[in-house]
């Protein structure tokens, strides 16, 4: 009945209007918005994992770089001086000399803790020895008063930052209950405060009951050295081997073997390289062990691949039409190479490098195996060739060996020499990005 | 009534400058340029004119030796420049090169200042003795480029800093300053808007009268415009080689006619 | 024949234009044939309307003239193509001549028709005009076919129409010189043959174009020049 042929007069169809969204566009929208809000998502985890373990690596390690000092001031006499150095035990006179005279102080001041002799010892430390090698070096200030910072024993300093607590306390010979009591007084009176902790700094590693003369600079230098050696051979020769590599070995199976081996060092565990290191570098050629050169020699080892693999890209993406218009002028490859080919590719060989050395100034691994420890770092060495072949330590390993002592204090040292080796990495890789933006070039 | 013909296109028998003979270029397996043999002259823009993939730009890099870069490529045959042939086993292609100037298809200025640019060539090849020397050399290389007085007061400018016309009169500059005594060209304006193309063009007419110029053109009617004689190029052949007044209206070779009048591709 | 332009288009506006010449070919050999018959039947009406179709001949021409130069400067033509062009501007030239003396016979109708007819004149001039409208239509015929020999042929059958003047023109000398009352007649019977000799010559140049367009050289010079009454006797 009804009549489905088509006739003429059926509508076209209609045509949809700009202004409103079709069901597919509004599906896609949808997905894609989604898609936006995962990967915004993901951003903020990866955040919030950052300022998490910067907010903890801070909290932990700052304290470090507070010291508790015992500020005193008294005068030695000539006769005290003479006494001193008549005795056998010299530093142990000293001491006495000085707990005198912090006692007297405090008597003086009026204090309403009970304290004796013993109690001082176990806040102040003993610092005889500190206080004998003053006078030996400046006789001519015996008999006048001279002030004197001294460090707070490790436990002492642990109260004041809140490692030790009145709670987990435990008396033992180092520091007891009532201690803290008059910690607290002389906190009070201005004897004990907190200053800045330079000799965390420009210190040298100390003794395994010293954590709180515990210093990085020893090894500051230990890794700088280190690095010298590493920039100075991995950059010529990572250089000078991608330019071979790229420009100028004949396509053969050969090229390819090297090409795939050097992709293949890059992967290699760094702990191999240290027993490398210590098979060849030591054992074999007889370096001086836990010397920076050998250090610097492994880590040349391990940077180079790095430095190849960045190098090559840089040179492989200048454009041939450069390369092609220095020929065509009458260049030899050799001179389109170094005069246009280098000069182009040196902001991406340059960030390689820094990020290169980036890397290497955080290994630990190899640099154990070869023998730079963390308690080597006992002295800075005297001279700068010295400086290569005395034995050190370098940053990443002083930290291990701290975060790997039995006492709590050695606990935020390591934490505080993260903080430092973080600076460094942080200036390093932010010296590439200038370098990178100041070079980059349009072509 | 033949004397009565317009006697300006009428070429002068010029001397040979580049002589041809059965060339061949392998790229691999790949046969890419047959049995090549053409007289190029001196004085003279002859234009390479064929479709895509015909060979013409493959023969023109052999000319300066640029094949030389490609390790899969192969070349047979004798090519002479002035009676010497260019690939004896003593001929530094380097040296040749600075005989042998190019201009590319995309300008391709040194990332460094103008002046610069155009003085790379002559210091590496030591051609001036002093500064003054090269002062010199790289002004009338400039003005023989028809890009002096756009660039005088900034010669230590970036050369990448100019638009694409003023770029490729740089390049032909910097070609011209190691004075070359043959020019070659490929596809030079292909990259440029009518004005400046009409521009490099003026420039070739006015090179033609020093140089033996050689140019790749995709564009029949720059073939036509600049050059006296032209060689058409089909599937690695030379099919016709000739007078371009000749080959444009009246050519010998169907093949010839075919492409030139739009018949095939 | 060649193969097609890769651009259709090009391929389409040369062949219009060859149709325009085509079409004004026709209808030159039409206004030939008319005029002949209305001369020697004195109709003043066919006459009339050979006389009025010389506009639609007019206006080709210069449709064609436009065309040819719009190809030119949009196809920039090269080889066969250029000299299609070309020669199709100097054809719609030749053919609007050969138009313009059909209507000049026509316009003498009129005037003939006042007088005596002349003996014999009226066969001759029809055989000239037959002659000359089959040398249009061969030429033509060669200029589809791209035929030169044929074009060739139809430059050397010139040479008879000049011939035919000659005898044409010492005919009408001795009939006015026998009796002067026939000078008006023989005078205009006189242009009407100049004129058709004319529009042979105007044949034979369409034919020259032919074979420039199929050879690309002109032809010789060797052109037969058969008139011989300028020159003294």
């Amino acid at each position: 009945m009804t009549d489905t042929s088509m006739t003429p007069t059926a509508a076209a169809p209609k045509k949809s209007s700009l202004l409103v969204q079709d069901a597919r566009t509004r599906k896609r929208n949808a997905a894609e918005t989604r898609f936006r809000m995962y990967g915004m998502a993901a951003i903020a985890v990866g955040l919030l994992f950052l300022v998490f373990l910067f907010a903890s690596i801070l909290r932990s390690g700052l304290p470090a770089f507070t010291q508790t000092v015992v500020e005193i001031e008294f005068t030695l006499t000539q006769e005290q001086f003479d006494t001193a150095e008549s005795k056998m035990l010299k530093t142990g006179e000293y001491q006495k000399i000085f707990v005198n005279a912090l006692t007297q102080q405090l008597d003086a001041s009026g204090l309403e803790v009970a304290f004796d002799g013993k109690a001082i010892e176990r806040i102040v430390g003993k610092p005889g020895g500190t206080i004998r090698s003053f006078f030996l070096e400046n006789s001519d200030r015996i008999g006048t008063p001279v002030s004197f910072e001294l460090a707070a024993s490790s436990r002492v300093d642990g109260y004041l930052n809140g490692r030790i607590t009145r709670d987990t306390l435990v008396d033992s010979r180092f520091l007891m209950a009532t201690d803290l009591d008059l910690v607290d007084a002389l906190q009070d009176a201005g004897i004990v405060k907190g200053a800045f902790n330079w000799n965390f700094i420009t210190g040298t590693d100390s003794g395994v009951d010293n954590p709180g003369g515990a210093g990085l600079g020893a090894s500051v230098i230990g890794s700088f050295f280190m690095m010298l050696v590493v920039l100075f051979l991995s950059l010529p020769i990572g250089v000078a081997a991608s330019i071979y590599l790229e420009e100028f070995a004949p396509k053969n199976r050969w090229t390819d073997l090297i090409e795939v081996n050097i992709s293949n060092l890059a992967a290699v565990p760094s702990i191999v390289f240290g027993i490398l290191g210590l098979a060849v570098f030591i054992q074999f050629a007889g370096f001086p062990q836990s010397a920076p050169l050998v250090g610097g020699l492994v880590l040349t080892l391990m940077t180079l691949p790095t430095i190849i693999i960045s190098t090559r890209a840089s040179l492989a993406a200048v454009p041939p039409s450069i390369r092609d218009a220095a020929l065509g002028v009458g260049a030899s490859k050799m001179q389109s190479v170094f005069h246009h080919v280098l000069p182009l590719a040196m902001p991406g060989i340059l960030t390689g490098t820094i990020i290169g050395l980036a890397q290497a100034l955080g290994e630990t691994a190899p640099l154990l195996l070869i023998g730079m420890v963390g308690f080597v770092a006992r002295e800075y060495p005297d001279g700068f060739v010295s400086g290569f072949t005395d034995a050190n330590s370098a940053m990443p390993a002083q930290i291990y060996t701290w975060a790997s002592r039995a006492d709590p204090g050695f606990y935020e040292k390591a934490w505080g020499g993260i903080i430092i080796l973080l600076l460094f990495l942080i200036t390093m890789n932010a010296i590439a990005v200038l370098l990178r933006r100041r070079f980059e070039r349009r072509w | 009534m033949n004397d009565m013909r317009i006697v300006e296109r009428k070429v002068d028998t010029n001397e040979v400058k580049i002589a041809a003979k059965d060339v061949q270029v392998y790229y691999g397996d790949n046969h890419a340029i047959k049995d090549v043999s053409v007289e190029i002259e001196d004085k003279t823009v002859t234009a390479f004119i064929g479709p895509s993939g015909c060979g013409k730009s493959t023969f023109l890099r052999c000319i300066n030796r640029m094949n030389d870069t490609i390790d899969i490529c192969r070349v047979t045959g004798d090519i002479m420049i002035d009676g010497e042939d260019i690939y004896d086993a003593k001929v530094d292609p380097v040296q040749l090169r600075a005989k042998v100037g190019m201009v590319f298809q995309k300008p391709n200025p040194f990332p460094k200042s103008i002046y610069d640019n155009v003085a790379y060539g002559p210091k590496i090849h030591g051609l001036a003795k002093n500064k003054a020397d090269l002062d010199n050399i790289v002004e009338n290389a400039l003005r023989r480029g028809a890009i002096w007085d756009e660039v005088k007061d900034r010669l230590h400018a970036p050369g990448t800093g100019l638009s694409g016309g003023q770029q490729q009169r740089i390049c032909i500059a910097r070609a011209i300053a190691t004075e070359p005594e043959v020019l070659l060209m490929d596809e030079p304006c292909s990259a440029l808007d009518p004005i400046a193309t009409a521009q490099v063009e003026e420039l070739i007419d006015e090179l033609r009268k020093s140089y033996s110029v050689v140019i790749v053109t995709h564009s029949m009617q720059q073939a036509a415009r600049v050059s006296q004689k032209t060689a058409f190029f089909h599937l690695g052949h030379l099919v016709e080689y000739g007078e371009t007044t000749t080959i444009f209206t009246n050519p010998v070779d169907p093949r010839t006619e075919s492409y030139i009048t739009g018949r095939i591709g | 024949m060649h193969d097609k332009h890769i651009a259709s288009a090009f391929d389409r506006d040369l062949e219009a234009i060859q149709a325009q010449i085509m079409k004004m070919g026709g209808l030159v050999e039409n206004a030939i044939l008319e005029a002949a018959i209305s001369l020697e039947t004195r109709d003043e009406e066919r006459a009339e309307a050979v006389r009025k179709s010389d506009k639609a001949i007019d206006a080709l021409e210069e449709l064609i003239n436009e065309e040819a130069a719009r190809v030119i400067a949009l196809r920039a033509p090269t080889a066969i193509d250029l000299r299609v062009v070309l020669s199709v501007i100097k054809v719609s030239a030749n053919l609007e001549r050969i138009g313009d003396y059909a209507k000049n016979l026509a316009k003498r109708t009129g005037v003939l028709s006042q007088m005596e007819p002349v003996n014999g004149s009226a066969g001759a001039l029809r055989r000239m005009a037959k002659e000359v409208e089959g040398m249009l239509k061969d030429a033509l015929d060669a200029y589809v076919a791209r035929d030169a020999e044929l074009a060739q042929d139809v430059i050397d059958r010139d040479i008879q129409v000049d011939q035919m003047y000659n005898a044409l023109f010492r005919e009408f000398l001795t009939f006015m010189m026998e009796d002067p009352t026939n000078i008006t007649a023989c005078m205009h019977l006189h242009f009407i043959a100049k004129n058709i000799e004319r529009m042979g010559d105007h044949v034979t140049s369409i034919a020259e174009q032919v074979v420039y367009l199929v050879t690309g050289a002109i032809p010789d010079e060797a052109r037969a020049k058969g008139d011989k009454t300028s020159l003294p006797s």
